[in-house]
């Protein structure tokens, strides 16, 4: 089992270095994982078909690349419901999506996807790779949560979290007062979303709707 | 200009400097107006103050001066806007604030509070729009916040001047807000660490500044002109900190500020359960009278609209007409009825909210944007630049040469057919006078006769009584027209219901204003094109006003010679317009560089206009024009006159001739025309239509021609007073490429609108 948990945290790694570089070198798993834990674990999952070497380069196999992309997603799902649904910050969310993603299964982790409204992004705008849930088009489960150009006009709706990709968007978004707990209604959807809040009225986009996520009041 | 001005105010002796700050559309401006008797634009449209205006007032023993800031929901900069506002708090030195809030929205007041606060700022509140807010059945208690915050809140009424001189004089009492806001262990921290990297010599605190960097605040970095060093410390602090939280730490801020300003204002902002209810009289008026007439008229109209469009197609006599357009009114009172009845009759909202809503109504808007598009036309294209030019041209000014006839006086009632004649009017015209008078001691062939009143190219004879003949009552009666739906809350309205259109150019919802404004002048509009967030949509929008956009005096002359012609041509005459507008403005998204913006914006509420205020905007943009205009028209007859005079404009012909004849199909006549468009563009509709006129003699004019004429002419370059604008816009560089792109693909369009009507044998 602790050899499990290793080799899905190299596999994690090399996700990430993949995600941030276009490559994995195994040097850099010697620096994170030392030398020798990096060469002995490396090794198992070449022989479990998950990786393969090419010179210092650490590619994965399609085994391998699978099995990467769902721990990720456990772990970004994680993230994004430790931090927004549950609100912890800092460390803690940190150190609670790390031990998250080892323990849960593929369709509890369905579920809170789509009780969180299938999210596409982490807290930290890192891409959360799709899960078959999320392409499906059938919801076995009515997601709590949703992405606000889905909700109809007229219903009165409370902020949970906000994704939009740029700063720029979030700082001016929040700056005019929707943040997490806005309790807002939606005043028409056509031919620009409105939405209605105290006496403010703002149209926005259909681009920035969908980055808003919100529940029923 | 700035420059120049900022001077004048340091050799006066300032005592203090008091800057207006606050969200958008708060009204900053008006009150700027009322406290130093100085005016700017004061519309019902977020981010109209692009420029920052200084003005000043002598009181009893002090002079002050008034900074007019740029509307900012934020101190943080996210746009242009909010750069500008901010930076005139960091950079004057023993200066007082005045905040306006809209106390209807004092939660995001009061953010801007905590700001101020922060950066340790002397304020003065001022609650603007009292009456709008008790309207709304809210209350504040104000002696409670007063007491909260320590600093002097004033109600205002800016419309209604009311609260004026209190606001005036509680700036003697300005004081730093009582505001402190806890942002966590981890932050604050980091604010420490950032305190200690920062200068001594800032104007305001460093709690504030450390904060602005927390918050991803690049420009404020550069503004404060920093050592790389610095830098680089102050962002690995924040890189520390940055990594103990899951949002960015701007966001995380934020949120900690609006949860300060919600606990603070509990207990102080309450809501009655229901608005305010309009007068019941007012209000049946409305839903049982007003509007099921209004609704017939709009159904009436558009049926009356459709029916011209095919005329040519369908021969309906006028009692099927009657019956059709009578149906299409029927049928309008009962969707409008239904919808209104239905959703809005119970609820008690106000009218002017309920016609807010009406006005971007997924489905029932259209209708009234045709009705409110053909009602600009009646006011700027059939009286303005029909009855008033006609007049004004031909009886005020008149000709050099022949006597106008005079008019009379006459009083005429509308419905009947009486016309009541009070007197004849024996004059002759301006330049009648002016030329019967010269010719006292020269002939009329004379070097300087023609110079100031020849018929062709004479500087006054031509220049003048054009700018101000023509131009002047149609620039005039549209912006009008362009102030009530500011005012009204119209245009942002507008904004919604076009935002899709707009996504397409590349732009957004927000484009509305300029573009708009453009069928007034396009001069003006690429001005305001800095309302825009990003450079791309500057440049796009900037490009599109100078390639497809006619302007109000244009569009006068182009809708007189238009009805010499069929529908359908008319029709071909837009198409080719719009559609090169969709092509150029989904290009040119492609193409360049940099980002768009999402749409973003918030609607005012839908309010009854000024009459005052419209006019007085009305005035100052005429005169603006005026100022801008009247001497490039001067300056174009002029040159017009030169190369008439020196034969250059036959040489000029020569060489266009390939490109003019042959492939646009035109009379080479017509090239002095293109010419003259670089100096006015509206100036070559009418010389390439009299080209074209004494070309045809006494046939008609040839349909086809006229229509590849005026779309080139359209697509054409701006006019000189554009074109230089957009060199002060946008650079000398863009300026030019854009010059270089809208000349060649003008013609382009024109000669390939030629052959297919030729093709299709239209």
């Amino acid at each position: 089992m602790a050899d499990e948990v290793q080799i899905e945290e190299m596999l994690e790694y090399i996700w990430l270095l993949e995600e941030d570089h276009g490559k994995a070198e195994s040097t850099l798993m010697d620096n994170k994982f030392g030398s020798e834990i990096a060469r002995n674990y490396l090794n198992k999952m070449v022989e479990q078909k998950l990786i393969s070497f090419s010179d210092s380069i650490i590619a994965f196999t399609d085994n391998g690349r699978n099995r990467a992309k769902l721990i990720i997603r456990r772990h970004r799902i994680a993230e994004r419901l430790l931090n927004d649904v549950l609100d912890m910050s800092g460390d803690e969310f940190e150190a609670g999506a790390c031990q998250f993603e080892h323990f849960v299964n593929e369709e509890i982790i369905a579920s809170i996807c789509t009780l969180l409204g299938h999210p596409a992004v982490c807290p930290h705008g890192k891409k959360i790779p799709p899960g078959e849930c999320c392409t499906s088009a059938r919801r076995n489960l009515g997601p709590v949560i949703n992405p606000l150009s889905e909700i109809k006009s007229g219903e009165k709706v409370k902020v949970v979290y906000v994704t939009t990709k740029s700063h720029a968007s979030l700082d001016r978004l929040s700056s005019i007062g929707v943040i997490p707990g806005l309790v807002l209604t939606i005043h028409q959807k056509r031919p620009s979303i409105i939405i209605q809040y105290g006496e403010t009225q703002l149209a926005l986009d259909k681009d920035i709707a969908e980055n808003i996520f919100v529940r029923a009041v | 200009m700035q420059d120049a001005k900022t001077k004048i105010f340091d050799s006066t002796a300032i005592d203090y400097r008091i800057a207006l700050v606050g969200n958008p559309n708060v009204g900053k401006s008006v009150l700027f107006g009322l406290l130093t008797g100085k005016y700017v634009t004061v519309s019902n449209y977020p981010g109209t103050t692009v420029e920052v205006s200084r003005g000043m007032y002598v009181g009893s023993n002090e002079t002050v001066e008034v900074v007019d800031t740029p509307g900012a929901n934020s101190l943080i900069s996210h746009s242009e806007d909010e750069r500008v506002a901010r930076d005139i708090l960091l950079r004057d030195e023993e200066q007082k604030i005045i905040q306006i809030i809209d106390a209807k929205n004092i939660q995001r007041g009061l953010l801007i509070t905590t700001q101020l606060a922060e950066m340790g700022l002397p304020v003065s509140i001022g609650l603007n729009m009292w009456d709008e807010t008790l309207d709304r059945g809210m209350t504040i208690d104000t002696d409670k916040l007063e007491k909260t915050l320590g600093v002097t809140l004033t109600k205002t009424i800016a419309t209604q001047k009311y609260g004026i001189n209190t606001l005036r004089n509680s700036v003697s009492s300005v004081k730093i807000p009582k505001i402190k806001i806890d942002y966590g262990d981890v932050i604050e921290d980091g604010i420490k660490k950032i305190e200690e990297l920062l200068p001594d010599n800032l104007t305001i605190k460093k709690k504030a500044v450390a904060v602005m960097l927390l918050s991803y605040d690049a420009d404020l970095e550069e503004t404060l002109k920093f050592d790389k060093q610095v830098i680089d410390s102050i962002h690995k602090v924040r890189d520390d900190v940055q990594s103990k939280y899951g949002h960015s730490l701007s966001y995380v801020i934020i949120r900690k500020r609006s949860e300060y300003v919600d606990n603070l204002l509990k207990g102080i902002v309450s809501y009655r359960d229901k608005e305010e209810k309009a007068g019941a009289i007012s209000r049946n008026a409305f839903f049982f009278f007003i509007m099921p007439l209004v609704s017939f008229f709009i159904g009436f109209k558009v049926m009356d609209l459709l029916m011209f469009m095919i005329a040519n197609y369908v021969v309906a006599s006028g009692q099927t007409a009657l019956i059709l357009k009578l149906a299409g009114g029927g049928v309008s009172v009962g969707y409008y009825s239904f919808y209104l009845f239905s959703r809005e009759y119970k609820t008690d909202r106000k009218i002017t909210s309920i016609l807010g809503t009406l006005t971007m109504h997924p489905v029932l808007a259209w209708p009234m944007l045709l009705v409110v598009l053909w009602g600009i036309y009646k006011i700027v294209g059939e009286f303005g630049a029909g009855d008033c030019v006609d007049f004004i041209e031909s009886k005020i000014f008149g000709s050099s040469l022949e006597m106008s006839g005079g008019f009379d006086f006459k009083v005429f009632i509308p419905f009947t057919n009486i016309e009541y004649v009070f007197t004849h009017v024996n004059f002759q015209g301006i330049n009648y006078y002016l030329g019967w008078l010269c010719q006292k001691f020269m002939s009329a062939d004379n070097f300087f006769f023609e110079l100031f009143l020849g018929r062709d190219a004479g500087i006054i004879q031509v220049g003048v009584t054009y700018s101000i003949a023509i131009i002047l009552p149609i620039v005039g009666f549209f912006f009008v027209s362009f102030g009530l739906m500011e005012d009204s809350g119209y245009l942002p309205r507008l904004a919604v219901m076009l935002n899709r259109f707009f996504k397409i150019l590349g732009l957004n919802g927000k484009a509305v204003l300029p573009m708009v404004l453009g069928l007034g002048c396009d001069t003006m509009a690429t001005l305001t094109t800095r309302i825009l967030d990003t450079k791309k949509e500057r440049i796009i929008s900037t490009l599109l006003l100078a390639l497809a956009v006619p302007c109000s005096a244009q569009l006068g002359v182009i809708a007189g010679i238009l009805g010499s012609v069929s529908g359908l041509h008319l029709a071909i005459y837009f198409a080719v317009i719009f559609s090169q507008m969709l092509l150029v403005g989904y290009i040119s998204s492609k193409v360049l560089k940099g980002t768009g913006s999402d749409f973003l914006m918030e609607m005012p509420p839908f309010r009854r206009p000024k009459l005052t205020n419209i006019l007085l905007k009305t005035y100052y943009r005429t005169k603006w024009f005026l100022k801008e205009a009247v001497p490039l028209f001067v300056l174009g007859t002029f040159i017009l006159f030169i190369l008439t005079k020196l034969g250059i404009l036959r040489y000029i012909e020569t060489a266009a001739r390939p490109v003019v004849k042959h492939f646009l199909g035109l009379p080479v006549e017509t090239t002095s025309g293109f010419i003259l468009g670089f100096l006015r563009r509206d100036y070559a509709v009418v010389s390439i239509f009299k080209a074209l006129e004494e070309k045809a003699g006494n046939l008609a004019i040839d349909p086809n021609q006229l229509i590849v004429a005026l779309v080139v002419i359209t697509l054409f370059v701006p006019c000189l007073a554009n074109f230089f604008v957009m060199i002060k816009e946008r650079g000398a560089k863009t300026a030019f490429y854009m010059l270089a792109f809208i000349i060649p693909f003008a013609f382009l369009v024109g000669g390939i609108l030629r052959y297919i009507l030729q093709w299709l044998s239209i």
